[in-house]
């Protein structure tokens, strides 16, 4: 084990961080992280892989994989499904076991409520194998809106922000529905980026370019996360234009940007608009994106879009749905859905994700995922894998969805087939830059031993779906597929910058006025983490690499 | 404390490391463990569900038989919201049952009087008490609110939820538990829809004129424990009322507050959901390691019990001072210093109090939050999710050997 060190040898090395494109390489493994030579690994255990590739350990940037509405959808799916492959959401010692067993050793849940922040820790120091981080909503609360419609300075919405962070314990900021889930409240159905929100003069626009200002000015390694107004409306891909022009060339990175790129050609009102959404991230740097990609199947879809769930609870499958309005911050809507490859829409929002993929041809801003449970479960990922891949065997799939959708879809014309290493990029070292992790992502002298082993195989879903071995901080955890009895104790990412505390007072007297606990109960502190919720945090620096 | 009470095995004083092998031992002979009570701590909630996997045993809260939302959440979903929402946003507050008044003890003042009928800034509710209530119900705290009185029988409550259902031209699909059978007693529920049932002209005139405050209310609030259904209904009652409300969403807004829970009953519901997928009233003593079931009516204590499915009884209750079961199994008591003991266990370790000997968590009663309670006094009595997590740990070893 790591007390004596680990050789991985003669493996094809994908490190795309440092330059590493497949070639042969030795990776040395000391006491949890990458060492430079085998000098200090004297009677430690020697793999050979040949016929090997060898990546860091994989990162999901968007999984919902903890908290109260992951809970919930738990409940709900009580005898719809036993199976996370069948679109119950998993435990969470089943959600650790099956990210370990595709290579995965980190993951990040993007919808932690600033109250039930306390609960997501905790379900999340349950998950074992697979460090996590969390990103805290802050687009509905009526702190931001009250400090908005005050016109607060910039410098007071940076202190909110970095306060916020520090109290929940999350690394990133998110935004979901801006505005739209506080409007729901007052019955407000729809929100566009000018509205205003309920009774306060706050439209969403407002809220992305104060949010993104301060994150910007704070240095957070990880942008805005954006899910935009509007969420699977025909016609929205305009809204995600006018989102990214509103960001005024401010970082945002639009989550599950499959939902929110569709327009209204053709005769059913429905259609593609991958291609106008790529054309304007391509030329704006300052966007980074991941798809949400969907497969066909029972899943269950967790989001904190009460206004967009409410709308979606027409398609829930079985008809079953939870609504909940939370705390003057935030909502969650749980709707059980099951996508078919004989219904035109999801055939073609299963194509939109994969066009998407394809068309940006920057690995860097674009990145693997399903929204877990919302697209699809994340075991689902070496597939997805195949089919940017392979492009016979997407062309393959491509026969087998609705006709209509196949010929609106322009997929069948994309050539493109994605490379290891690019795979590599957009699962590993790119999210770990966007992150701001600076040891993981990738496998340089020092970086954390997470490491994930694949068997060279000409089917890319067979190799990415059994690692020969999965190493978390030097220590294995999976051999051959199978997940071992390992006691590697992960941790919880969490970014911390400087505020004037002065902000705390402000929050404390709106908590006792607008709340039913106080701003302190609400606080969760480094030590309650350690201690009492039982993950030791690991703080990251704030600047933007 | 006086003095600090000590572990025993069968009454007499002994170490915490012989009580705690003891045990071990004990749950090692043990076929099928059954762990209940459950009234603890997220760490006890934790470590209770950790050692039930470990030696394949039954989890059940003294509290299951109330829990009438589970039900709900597992076929239906509802339309809900947390107590922040509940106390500042609705401009009209129901409360179903007179008992829901007084379940949970910081309500009134917490949530129903949270605005004061003088603030122009944040305006009152107006309050409508459905259910057997007399004037003198209202408490004086209520005095200045706008509220009123729909006198109905307790006992009638659960008709009278079916029949606002009725007054709703489009009432979502029924229920499916996904094999497109409509579940949970929906005959009645169509019977009532003809009849009206056995309420009064005057009661379902009053019903009729709450159905239409609550559509033209901008934010109803509906909140009830579901006991108040009575032990027949209360899983009906609270599936009839969640579809009610959920009804009023297609034109306004309108959110159901469930309220009750007590003796740590929604942290051990929370945590068992998370580490097994189920609620607890659940089993690992299928085939399958790791395999839970989750059946009511089978793993309930009572059940347990009287059809002799377990063969060693853990009580687990540091929360609160509460009685064991009456049973002739081996009973392992690891509770409240002041639990009453009618007869002497095989092993009792007394405990500390969470919240009170240690820092622990609870979840809050609508579970979107879980707070941290701090101790108040220092105290040598052992924290429960500490000796579950080392019975665990012996055992494990044992039964490698």
């Amino acid at each position: 084990m790591t007390s004596k060190g680990i050789v991985l040898k003669g493996g094809r090395v994908y490190d795309p961080a440092n330059g590493v494109h497949g070639e042969r390489r030795d990776i040395y493994v000391k006491d949890g992280a990458i060492a430079k030579d085998g000098t200090a690994i004297k009677g430690g255990e020697e793999i050979k892989l040949d016929n090997h590739i060898v990546m860091a350990g994989g990162i999901d940037m968007h999984t919902h994989i903890g908290g109260g509405k992951v809970n919930l959808a738990r409940l709900l799916m009580n005898g719809v499904s036993e199976s996370i492959d069948d679109g119950a959401p998993p435990h969470t010692l089943e959600t650790g076991a099956r990210y370990a067993e595709i290579g995965f050793t980190a993951c990040f849940e993007p919808a932690v409520l600033p109250s039930n922040a306390r609960h997501a820790h905790m379900e999340m120091a349950d998950v074992p194998f697979v460090d996590t981080g969390g990103y805290v909503m802050l687009g509905n609360t009526d702190t931001l809106f009250n400090l908005l419609a005050d016109n607060a300075s910039p410098e007071t919405i940076r202190d909110f922000v970095a306060c916020m962070l520090d109290v929940t314990q999350c690394i990133g900021v998110k935004v979901v529905n801006p505005g739209g889930i506080y409007a729901f409240k007052f019955n407000q159905r729809k929100l566009n980026l000018d509205d205003k929100s309920g009774p306060f003069p706050v439209t969403p626009r407002m809220i992305i370019q104060a949010l993104s200002s301060a994150i910007d000015d704070l240095g957070l390694p990880h942008p805005l996360h954006v899910h935009t107004s509007n969420l699977g409306v025909p016609g929205n891909y305009q809204t995600t234009l006018d989102t990214i022009a509103a960001a005024e060339g401010r970082r945002l990175h639009l989550t599950h940007i499959q939902f929110h790129s569709y327009g209204t050609e053709g005769d059913r009102r429905f259609s593609s608009a991958a291609a106008e959404i790529v054309e304007a991230v391509k030329s704006r740097p300052n966007i980074t994106l991941d798809v949400g990609q969907i497969m066909f199947g029972q899943t269950v879809t967790i989001s904190g879009d009460t206004m967009a769930q409410f709308a979606n609870h027409k398609h829930a499958h079985p008809n079953r749905w939870a609504l909940v309005d939370i705390e003057c911050e935030a909502g969650c809507g749980v709707v059980p859905f099951r996508y078919s490859d004989k219904h035109f829409v999801h055939s073609l929002q299963w194509a939109i994700g994969l066009e998407i993929f394809l068309l940006m041809d920057d690995p860097w801003r674009v990145f693997l995922t399903t929204d877990h449970p919302n697209g699809a479960p994340f075991t689902s990922y070496p597939h997805l894998i195949r089919l940017l891949m392979d492009r016979s065997f997407r062309n393959d799939m491509l026969t087998r969805i609705h006709p209509e959708a196949a010929a609106m879809s322009r997929l069948a014309s994309i050539d493109r087939e994605y490379t290891i290493d690019e795979i590599a990029i957009m699962t590993r070292a790119a999210p770990a830059r966007l992150l701001g992790l600076a040891n993981k992502g990738h496998l340089g002298v020092g970086a954390d031993a997470d490491i994930a082993v694949y068997e060279v195989h000409n089917n890319p879903e067979t190799m990415f779906s059994n690692p020969t071995y999965v190493f978390k901080s030097g220590e294995k955890i999976v051999q051959d597929g199978s997940v071992l009895n390992a006691s590697i104790k992960p941790s919880t990412h969490t970014i911390k910058p400087e505020y004037d505390k002065s902000i705390k007072k402000w929050l404390s007297e709106h908590y006792d006025q607008n709340r039913s606990m106080s701003f302190d109960a609400a606080t969760i502190t480094d030590d309650e983490m350690r201690d009492l919720i039982g993950t030791p945090i690991v703080t990251h620096k704030c600047t933007q690499s | 404390m006086d003095k600090l009470p000590k572990p025993q095995i069968k009454g007499k004083d002994v170490s915490l490391d012989k009580a705690l092998a003891h045990i071990s031992k004990t749950l090692r002979q043990a076929h099928h463990p059954l762990f209940s009570g459950l009234a603890g701590d997220v760490n006890v909630a934790r470590a209770v569900v950790r050692l039930a996997r470990a030696s394949r045993g039954t989890l059940d809260h003294i509290n299951t038989p109330r829990l009438g939302n589970t039900r709900v959440a597992q076929t239906f979903g509802w339309v809900a919201c947390t107590l922040s929402e509940a106390a500042l946003r609705p401009d009209v507050f129901v409360v179903v049952g007179k008992e829901s008044l007084s379940i949970n003890p910081r309500f009134v003042e917490r949530i129903l009087a949270r605005r004061s009928p003088k603030d122009a800034q944040h305006k009152s509710p107006h309050l409508i008490f459905l259910g057997s209530y007399k004037e003198s119900d209202i408490p004086d705290l209520l005095k200045p609110y706008s509220k009123e009185i729909i006198p109905i029988a307790d006992e009638s409550l659960f008709e009278a939820i079916r029949y606002l259902n009725t007054l709703d031209h489009h009432p979502p699909k029924d229920i499916d538990d996904h094999n497109g059978h409509t579940t949970l007693d929906d005959k009645q529920d169509k019977s009532t829809k003809q009849t009206g049932g056995t309420l009064s002209n005057d009661e379902l005139s009053a019903l009729r004129h709450l159905y239409e405050t609550l559509l033209n209310a901008q934010y109803g609030c509906v909140a009830f424990y579901a006991g108040v259904f009575g032990e027949q209904h209360t899983d009906m009652g609270a599936l009839s009322l969640a579809r009610f409300v959920k009804s009023l969403n297609r034109t306004t807004r309108c959110a159901s507050l469930a309220l009750g829970n007590n003796l740590g009953d929604y942290t051990m519901q929370s945590v068992a959901v998370w580490l097994t997928g189920k609620p607890a009233c659940s089993s690992f003593s299928g085939t399958k390691t790791g395999e839970v079931e989750h059946n009511p009516a089978v793993f309930n204590t009572a059940n347990m019990l009287a059809q002799k499915r377990a063969d060693t009884l853990f009580w687990i209750a540091p929360l609160a001072p509460l009685a064991p079961p009456k049973s002739n199994l081996p009973t392992i008591v690891i509770a409240h210093p002041n639990t009453p003991l009618k007869k002497t266990p095989e092993v009792f370790i007394p405990t500390g109090i969470p919240g009170i000997d240690y820092d622990a968590h609870l979840f809050r009663l609508d579970s979107s939050a879980a707070l941290r309670l701090d101790k108040i006094r220092d105290s040598e009595l052992p924290n429960a999710a500490h000796l579950l997590e080392q019975v665990r740990e012996q055992y494990e070893a044992g039964a490698k050997k």
